[in-house]
């Protein structure tokens, strides 16, 4: 017990404190190490994946080589380092038809709470302490099982000003109300950040298309959209997607910012090339077709091999295996089923296996051969 | 030289561009709305079906064919090393895994085998017209779906012995083999192939879409429920191969001794990627070690076919889906369920023995999930449970087994006709047929309003 104290108490001010440039192996590599053992120790299903492999604390020496679950395991089984009755928050991940939702649980939301603060305030998302925020997507008070959901309520609570608000709930969104938020923000002369999932920012440009109405909002303002438009009937490029958004809302490219995240992690990745910028000192950014996303250096990747998933030289392209120390209670090392690359700092997706190709007859031969 | 169309000699072919793709030459055609309406206009006609002339028709289409299927079985056809190429490159199958599929598609288009389904037919309708006969359709539009290569062709030639005007829309990620078969009929009896025509357009060229439906065509899908939906608001009743899948009913005591060699040919064939693969082997046993041996002789065939029927090139998302699978069963294995989980050193195949298979996830890529269960009653409430998507159930059983679970399957059967009923080896080479289970599809075939 008090070793988990201890473990929990120096990963918590790690998140809090660490350097967000500060990406050399030391100082993260022990931590790892600690939190792999105490892992091992107190979750048992995770025990059992890595003694299927032999793998265990003995033998792992370095956070590379710590044994990963699959996101699919999240789905099966209960995956946690204490009793799951105990847990303070659940949230599940979004199921289709096909594939059953999955669950991750969380005995205290310390460590997600401090990692999100600490993006949203040193990723360059906002530049003021309070700014206008305006979700497009999940908020905690209609979706509690929701992480994304929890994560805008919080940006919410601490960044957001009197005036932000959500127009998203069960209903849809409400392009409405929206609409009058803009209008009252350009009226003030007040900036805004507008937050959402990809598929409802879609859904209101559409209505703002028909209605042929387009906005300029002020100066300082941005977007930031955490995906999820594949699947739609008509499916459209990133590209067509951002044009999409500076067209309608007047916003410059460059603030036009994507967050890579999923439940089973309880840290994000941003592609943000304001970030970009204040990492590297470099006026280049990275290219509009090959997005790189930053993580925050209590997170690392790496990618691989996806027939034998034997870990790749950076930059390779392979599937992207997730080490988060946040996962304090669940399992910090997570194997994706996203393909990219991966480097110290970032990666770059490339895409995504689909399990809607799986349908017998009805499998969308496209599907399969692009697919793939 | 390959084409992704077929148009019959007596109209005027679509603007096409040689072109070379994968090594091999070919020629994709540019479709406008404006054309398709034009070749619709003269293609579509009255159906042959059982009117007067019907005996001529039949007699030609049923020999043309045959010596086509002839043709097509052994691979002597002047296009086969060209059509095998560019399919290994479209599809990502190996080429033997082309070759016996092309094989398996032909196996039993014999003259008497297509005479016999004739005679079903015009039993079915009756000795005169049934006062619930009608006209066959003037034009079918069958668009098929690309899961496997050549999907469409019993359809296509059961559409062809009636004589019924049908346009193929091929799927876009496979457009090549139903317009070489084409060619073949042309080069054997020109008069009976008038009748067909393939093309291929993207789903969203709608434009495309449009310009067909305005003859009003009785539509044939196969493809997802997505793509039925998209149609089913349409004025004729549609004839839908939907989201379907299949399963092996097998006892570990029947005297069968290629049953692993068969189960393992059902599963790999086509990279488990259509309606007749097996999602599941339903193992009819209580004893784990039973389970634990009958997966370790399946794990040997795996590895014999592998070699026999190598699987092409995986693109990583399919390596990733396979691996996802695995680590979910690894999971539910660590957290203590009874599980056997027998995998290939890479992605190649994979077997899991487990007490719980849940058959709403589906899986493919030579992944063989073998369900114990303690009884043909149990084995029936599994099929009743999914009775409305299976497509074709494989059974090999002892005697006894066999008299206590026939009863029972036919009563779900006879409702339910949908579901082919075959054996393990079988279910990769469907009988001629095998679509009469769907009883849209028997209506058509049969020309009857009702049923």
């Amino acid at each position: 017990m008090r070793a988990m104290r201890q473990i929990n108490e120096k990963i918590l001010r790690f998140i809090q404190t660490v350097p967000m440039t500060e990406f050399a192996d030391g100082a993260f590599q022990q931590l790892a190490l600690k939190l792999f053992q105490h892992q091992y120790e107190n979750n048992a299903v995770y025990r059992g994946v890595c003694l299927q492999q032999n793998l265990t604390p003995k033998v792992i020496t370095a956070w590379r080589d710590i044994p990963a679950v699959t996101t699919s395991a999240f789905k099966e089984v209960p995956l946690a380092c204490f009793p799951v009755n105990e847990a303070l928050a659940v949230f599940h991940t979004s199921g289709t038809t096909q594939k059953r939702s999955g669950k991750h649980y969380f005995r205290t939301l310390d460590f997600y709470h401090a990692g999100m603060r600490r993006s949203f305030a040193e990723f360059g998302l906002a530049p003021y302490k309070k700014m206008r925020l305006l979700f497009l997507g999940p908020t905690a008070e209609y979706f509690p099982n929701s992480s994304l959901g929890y994560m805008f309520s919080g940006w919410r609570d601490e960044f957001g000003d009197e005036q932000s608000a959500s127009f998203f709930s069960p209903a849809g969104v409400d392009a409405a109300a929206l609409q009058n938020a803009l209008e009252i923000a350009i009226r003030e002369n007040i900036p805004v950040f507008i937050l959402g999932t990809a598929l409802a920012l879609l859904e209101c440009m559409e209505v703002f298309q028909r209605q042929k109405r387009k906005f300029k909002l002020l100066c300082g303002s941005r977007i930031l959209d955490t995906g999820g438009y594949k699947g739609r009937r008509v499916e459209i490029t990133r590209a067509e997607f951002r044009d999409r958004l500076h067209e309608t809302f007047g916003v410059p490219r460059e603030y036009l910012l994507n967050e890579y995240g999923m439940t089973e992690l309880s840290s994000q990745f941003y592609e943000s090339r304001l970030s970009h910028r204040a990492r590297t000192k470099q006026s280049a950014m990275p290219s509009a077709l090959c997005p790189q996303h930053f993580m925050p250096p209590w997170v690392r990747v790496v990618a691989v091999d996806p027939e034998h998933l034997k870990i790749l030289p950076e930059s390779e392209i392979g599937l992207l295996r997730i080490f988060d120390l946040a996962n304090v209670d669940s399992v910090m090392a997570i194997q994706t089923e996203d393909l990219g690359r991966a480097w110290q700092d970032r990666i770059e997706l490339t895409g995504r296996a689909t399990g809607a190709e799986l349908r017998g007859c009805s499998l969308l031969t496209e599907a399969i051969v692009r697919g793939a | 030289m390959l084409r992704d169309f077929f148009i019959p000699d007596n109209f005027q072919k679509p603007p096409a561009q040689t072109q070379q793709q994968d090594g091999v030459v070919y020629e994709p055609t540019r479709l406008s709305a404006t054309w398709l309406t034009q070749f619709t206009e003269s293609f579509v006609q009255p159906a042959i079906g059982f009117e007067k002339g019907a005996q001529a028709w039949q007699q030609r289409a049923v020999q043309a064919w045959s010596q086509v299927a002839q043709e097509w079985r052994n691979l002597q056809f002047p296009e086969a090393e060209a059509l095998l190429t560019a399919l290994a490159a479209k599809t990502r199958l190996s080429r033997k895994m082309l070759q016996e599929a092309l094989r398996n598609h032909f196996w039993n288009m014999q003259e008497n085998v297509l005479l016999r389904w004739l005679a079903q037919v015009r039993k079915d309708r009756g000795p005169k017209k049934l006062p619930l006969a009608t006209a066959y359709p003037d034009f079918v539009f069958l668009v098929a779906a690309g899961n496997i290569p050549g999907v469409a062709i019993h359809p296509v030639v059961q559409l062809s012995l009636l004589g019924i005007p049908t346009l193929v829309k091929t799927a876009s990620a496979e457009p090549l083999l139903l317009p070489t078969i084409l060619s073949s009929l042309a080069r054997h009896d020109p008069q009976i192939a008038s009748r067909l025509a393939a093309l291929t357009w993207p789903r969203h060229a709608s434009a495309l879409t449009e310009a067909i439906m305005a003859f009003n065509p009785q539509l044939a899908i196969f493809g997802d429920d997505e793509t039925i939906a998209n149609f089913e608001d349409r004025s004729k009743p549609l004839v839908g191969f939907g989201d379907r899948f299949s399963l092996a009913l097998v006892s570990p005591d029947a005297d069968e001794p290629d049953i692993f060699d068969n189960l393992a040919y059902d599963t790999c064939m086509f990279e488990q990627r259509g309606c007749m693969s097996p999602q599941a082997i339903l193992l009819l046993t209580d004893n784990w070690e039973k389970v634990e041996h009958f997966s370790r002789e399946l794990a040997n065939a795996m590895a014999k076919l592998n070699a026999q029927l190598p699987i092409g090139s995986r693109t990583p998302a399919q390596q990733s889906s396979i691996q996802q699978w695995r680590g979910a069963y690894a999971a539910r294995l660590a957290a203590g369920e009874k599980i056997l989980l027998l995998t290939s050193p890479g992605t190649e195949w994979t077997i899991v023995a487990a007490e719980n298979i849940a058959l709403e996830e589906r899986v493919a890529y030579r992944f063989a999930r073998l369900w114990p269960i303690p009884s043909i009653d149990r084995a029936m409430s599994i099929l009743r449970r999914y009775e409305i998507q299976l497509q074709a159930l494989a059974t090999s059983l002892t005697l006894d087994e066999t008299k206590k679970f026939l009863p029972q399957f036919r009563g779900i059967v006879t409702p339910f006709v949908h579901i082919v009923d075959t054996f393990p080896g079988s279910m990769q080479k469907p009988f001629f047929g095998w679509m009469d289970q769907n009883k849209a599809w028997l209506r058509l075939t049969r020309a009857f309003i009702e049923w």
